[in-house]
Order: C-alpha cells, then structure tokens, then sequence
C-alpha cells in the first residue's frame, strides 16, 4: 500500500523547482534544439562526440580537427532567408574543491588558498559560428575566479576564412587565421594551448617556468595564413603582435602594462605537420616554433628586447574504435633565451639561457561515458638566480633552477554531453630543481601535490 | 622587423582579397561541399568511410538510401539529452523501424541541420562514388563465411544470404547491397537485428535470431572481402 506522506510531497517539490530553474535557463536562451558544445553543435547538428573524442572536450577527433581548420563553415548558418536557425552562443561554467597535501607552508601562510572549499571557477560565453560558408569565428569571454576577486577577460579568439582548391584529383584548403594566443588555432591535444592536463585547478601551484610560446595567452593578437593539402601535409605561417591598439579587442580585460609579456612588434610563429589516417588508426608527427622579442619591463615598453626562440617537435596517436577510443601524445619544446634587456638591468643572471619542456601523456574513453587520463610533465633548463631562486630564512639559496617534474592523473565522466565531472591528481616529485626543502622551511614537493573534483558544465 | 610588418600587411589584403572570391566562387552549394561539412566526417568523401563501424556509402542503391533518409528526416529535432533527463523525456522517441537508436543519435541532428534536398544531393554524390576492393582476411574465416553467404546454415534455419542480396552480394530491391562494407558495421547490424534494434525487416531478425557472434564475423568478413 502507498501511503502519500508530506515528506514525499517535499521530495517532489525539489525536483519541480529544479527542472523549473533550467526550464527557464532554457527558455532564456530561446534554443529548442540545445546540444553539447553550444553553438557548433547547434550549427552542426552533431553531437559533441563529432568533433570531441568520447565527448571529453577539448580533445579533438579529424572531424573536430577538420571542422575547425574548415574555418568553422560546416553546417547551417544561424540566420539565412527563411530567418533564424539558432543562437550561435552558448554559455560554460565551472567549479570544484581542490585539496592539497599540504595547504600551508610551516610557517601557517597559506600555499594553496580556499583549501577544500567549493569554488566557482569561471562563467565564460561563447560566440561561436560559421559567418558565411567560407568564414567562421570562435570568440569567449569569460569572467573567472582570481582568488580573490572576480575578473572579467577575452579568453580565446580564433577568425578564420577558408578556401577549397580541387588541383587533379587532390583537396588543397587554404586558410586566413586572427588569434590571441600562439598555437590557439592548432588542432592538436599536443601544443601549449591545449596540451595535458586540459584543465587545471587555479589553486594548484604549477611549474615556475614555461616557454614563451605558451606564455603570451590573451595578450597578444595575430595574423596568418596556413595550408592542407589531402588532409594530410599541414603548413602554417603566422605573425603575432601585443594585444594593443587593432587587437586590443581580442585582450580585453588583460592589463598588457602590468607583468605582461609585451612583444615588440612582428613575431613570426610556424607550424608544419604530416597526419595520416589508416581507418581508425591516426597518426601525426609535427614541427612548431616561435620566436618573439618581448620588453623585460612591460610598463615601460621601449628599449632592448629578450629574445626568445622556441623550436618543438610534437606527435600523436589516436584510436578510434566504437567503444575504446586511445589517443597518445607528446611534446617536446626547446627554448634559447637571450636576456638583451633583462640582463643589464639585473632581471636576469645570465646574458643567454635555455628552458626545456616535456610532456608525454595519453586519454582511453570508453563510450561516451569515460575517460581515464594520465601524464608526466618534465621542465628544466640553465640556472638563472633571478628567476628561479629561492632562499632559506638564513638568506642561503637553496636553488636557481626551473627544473619540475611530475605526474597528472586524471578521471572525466561525462554524465550527459553538456555535463562533464572530473578528479584530478597533480603530483610533484621536484620543484624548482629541488627533490626537498623546496622553501627553505622544508617543504617537500609532493606537499605541492593536490586532488582537485571539478564540474564542467556547457550549454 | 619591418619584414614582418610588411608580411602582416601582406596576408591581411591576400585574405581579405581571398574571402571576396570565395563568397561569390561558394554561393551556390553542391554536392562535394554538402559531403564535405556534413557526411565526411564519418562516411568520407568518396562513401568509403574510414571507421570501421561507419557503414560505406559509395555505390549506394539511391532508392535505398532514400528510404532511410526519409525516416532520419521524420525524427523530430534534437532535444538535449539534459533538459529530457529533467523532464522525465528520458528517451521520448520511437525511431522508425528502420533507424536504429545509434543511428538515430548519429543522423538525427544532421538531417535537420541541412537545407531541405542537401542530404538527398549528398547520397546521389555517394551513389555515384565506386565501392573502393574489398579486403582480404583470415582465409578461414572467409571460408566460413563464404558458405554462409552462399549456402546458409540449414541445422540452425538460417538461410543463405544471396537469396535476398543476391550470389555477389550486390543487393537486389529492397536488400541493400552488401559487397565490399566495413565488416565491424556490418557485425553490429547483424547483432541490431537479433537483439530487435533494427525492426524493418522481420525477416532478418528471424534470419540472424539463430546466428552466433563468430559466424556473424565470418559473413561480414567474408563480405568486406568481396568487391
């Protein structure tokens, strides 16, 4: 017998009131046909599993890779005679807890803040859609977590126009690229701006040095021209210049006088690769570079120059079965520093230096469902006391090194396609070119380690 | 640097100029440009598709492919999967009998993202597309499924497959054509069919309900093999 009870009519009240609230998120956003990741899939008609392996974005299956270097033009517009098709926004979010292993340093002053609180990230919006069938844009906003304060930014902007050229028997597609942040407009899970791990807690504490190819994120605004020739041999040249004046659109928010890194004029970035598909069996093997002249004071922006040049090679391996999708990857960057304005004015210990990174790491989703991913990082490079080094209470330096390494292990479960929840461990085994005391009150590096659950949700 | 700046300047007028041409060279859609941005990604360009679970669409019987056309066109839009989830439309629809649930959640957004006629031009670019050889395999297994294919398997009352699809497999009125498609599709068929996942063709189900999972490889090798 069912007997109807106050506290079941309470129960079912929460779930109303839930499906209330999206009701109306939904209907605000006037989308009768909402899928995955916003506005491509609404464009597309696809799922994000089209574009995204198992639908664990931002890994990118040849579709995906293939819809983005397309310039974003497959499918519908969003508004043609008949009037509108879709919205071509769409709207992420994100929050979690981070824990560390050891939140405070032994004096009690916190390393990692808000230790295992739940956190809001960031709310991004996204424009991103086909403008006509030869052009498409891909443009974010986001307002994110800087513990503290809240601070809103461009995020990532990638314009492009495309054209097919059919010489013989082959496929020649031509490109015209504008970003804002040096390898954004890849499509591979292998370059710094969408390398492993794909997220990271901001609470976490990274590695002290990274080259500059990875460095210039929403500060910096390009063009450049790039080709595909049988879907196979990929060439790109482009040209980045600081996010002021004509690009300032594309840094909004970024203060570029404030411990940016300010390029001095015209800073040539290539990439070139070869991929071959044998059924569901992908491989690719590349090369990229970049070399940019930054001002070590970027508030005062005249002067002498450092001179970076980044050279790479990156590779990788897909499987994509029904069920079992693998993708293997790895990146190796080489970085030669010459300290030309730095050095004179004490920034730097050393006219010249280098900066080494290593990642080697690889994702299986299984469905749509899972994916299990894990990965080391390696960073090294010459010593350099007044960037890396650090002292005891004594005033004795304990190190001048960039050298990190460490491990990233990752679980992701899709819950529904917009919905994706994740548990990350970053371990450490050195920091800063030390295995211990790595602050002179001797803290380990694996204190740095940290367990972070986040929710990724993108409507 | 003035080279880079005068490069810059280069490459904004090239696009600039290049984004004019194309706009008048793409106005008109056809059917390589349809293929391109809504069917390659899965089924190729030529219908050889590369996936191993995508069904081969070169050299399609049109009159077939349209049947299932019609039925992805009759599914109604996509909903999204979380606000059905909240709205106890948990799976709302019933596809037509000959859309399988995968197919539906594969096709289903496509359809309705092309203009109407676009996938129809599409499958006559894929009719017209040769079936690229079939390939070889396991000689055993070729074997097996040879037989099976020709002669059926009269102890289990599974009848032979050329009665319909005809002796080359090439398909005969309303059975498709076979010869020379992805084996690891066609195995999924093959288990659809048993498990009542793909409901058009009863005889089919009745067909394969006795079929086990290794002869059900040996046929679909044995008929990617085939040209």
């Amino acid at each position: 017998m069912r007997v109807d009870t106050g506290c079941h009519l309470r129960q079912a009240a929460i779930p109303k009131l839930i499906r209330a609230l999206f009701l109306l998120a939904g209907g605000m956003c006037c989308v009768s046909d909402m899928q995955a990741l916003p506005s491509f899939a609404r464009q597309t008609g696809q799922r994000c599993a089209a574009c995204h392996v198992g639908g664990n974005w931002p890994q990118l299956t040849p579709w995906g890779r293939f819809f983005k270097l397309a310039g974003y033009t497959a499918g519908r517009s969003f508004v043609d005679k008949e009037g509108f098709n879709y919205v071509p926004l769409g709207v992420f979010g994100q929050a979690g807890l981070t824990w560390a292993t050891q939140p405070n340093d032994a004096q009690g002053n916190p390393v990692v803040t808000q230790n295992g609180s739940p956190e809001a990230y960031q709310f991004t919006g996204e424009v991103g859609t086909k403008l006509t069938d030869f052009a498409g844009v891909f443009w974010e906003y986001q307002v994110a977590n800087q513990f503290p304060g809240w601070k809103g930014v461009v995020d990532l902007v990638d314009i492009r126009a495309t054209h097919f050229f059919h010489p013989g028997n082959h496929e020649l597609l031509v490109g015209f690229d504008s970003n804002n942040n040096p390898s954004v407009q890849d499509v591979w899970n292998t370059v710094p701006a969408w390398k492993y791990p794909f997220y990271t807690s901001p609470q976490s504490p990274g590695p002290p040095g990274s080259p500059m190819i990875a460095s210039l994120s929403q500060q910096t605004g390009s063009v450049g021209a790039y080709a595909l020739f049988d879907r196979e041999f990929y060439v790109e040249f482009s040209t980045y210049h600081v996010g002021t004046d004509f690009f300032r659109w594309m840094t909004g928010g970024t203060s570029l006088q404030n411990g940016a890194n300010y390029l001095s004029g015209w800073n040539p970035y290539w990439r070139a690769y070869w991929t071959k598909a044998e059924g569901p069996h992908v491989f690719m093997a590349g090369v990229l570079g970049m070399h940019s002249n930054v001002y070590p004071d970027s508030s005062s922006p005249s002067g002498p120059t450092d001179t970076f040049s980044d050279n790479g090679f990156d590779s990788q391996y897909q499987y994509l079965g029904e069920t079992n999708k693998l993708t293997l990857r790895g990146s190796y960057i080489y970085e030669h520093q010459s300290w030309n304005g730095s050095f004179p004015l004490g920034n730097a210990s050393n006219p010249k230096g280098n900066l080494k990174t290593l990642n080697l790491n690889g994702s299986y989703a299984l469905h749509e469902a899972w994916t299990f991913s894990g990965g080391f990082f390696f960073s090294n490079g010459s010593s350099n006391a007044a960037l890396y080094a650090i002292t005891d209470p004594a005033g004795v330096q304990l190190t001048d090194k960039p050298t990190t390494t460490g491990y990233v292990l990752q679980v992701d479960r899709t819950i529904t396609q917009n919905i994706v929840a994740s548990l990350q461990y970053t371990g450490f085994t050195k920091f800063n070119g030390l295995a211990s005391n790595i602050d002179g009150l001797g803290r380990k590096p694996s204190d740095n380690n940290t367990l972070w659950l986040t929710v990724f949700f993108a409507f | 640097m003035r080279i880079y700046s005068l490069l810059t300047k280069l490459l904004t007028g090239v696009a600039f100029l290049g984004a004019i041409s194309n706009a008048s060279a793409q106005k008109n859609w056809n059917a390589p440009r349809i293929v391109t941005t809504y069917c390659s990604g899965c089924h190729g360009i030529d219908g050889n598709a590369q996936l191993p679970y995508m069904p081969k669409l070169s050299g399609i019987d049109p009159a077939y492919a349209e049947r299932k056309l019609t039925a992805f066109e009759e599914i109604s839009p996509p909903v999204d999967e979380l606000f059905s989830g909240l709205l106890n439309l948990t799976d709302p629809k019933k596809e037509p009998a000959n859309v399988t649930r995968q197919e539906r959640i594969n096709m289903e957004g496509v359809a309705h993202a092309a203009k109407p006629g676009e996938m129809k031009e599409a499958l006559l670019w894929y009719a017209k597309q040769t079936r690229e050889p079939g390939r070889s395999g396991n000689k055993r297994l070729l074997a097996q499924g040879k037989e099976l294919f020709m002669d059926g398997v009269p102890a289990q009352k599974v009848l032979p497959c050329q009665t319909c699809h005809g002796r080359d497999a090439q398909g005969k009125g309303f059975a498709p054509r076979l010869a020379g498609q992805n084996s690891e599709y066609l195995e999924g068929q093959l288990a659809k069919f048993r498990q009542g996942d793909r409901r058009h063709a009863p005889e089919m189900t009745m067909v394969t309900r006795d079929l086990d999972s290794d002869q059900a490889r040996a046929v679909a090798a044995y008929l990617q093999s085939h040209d």
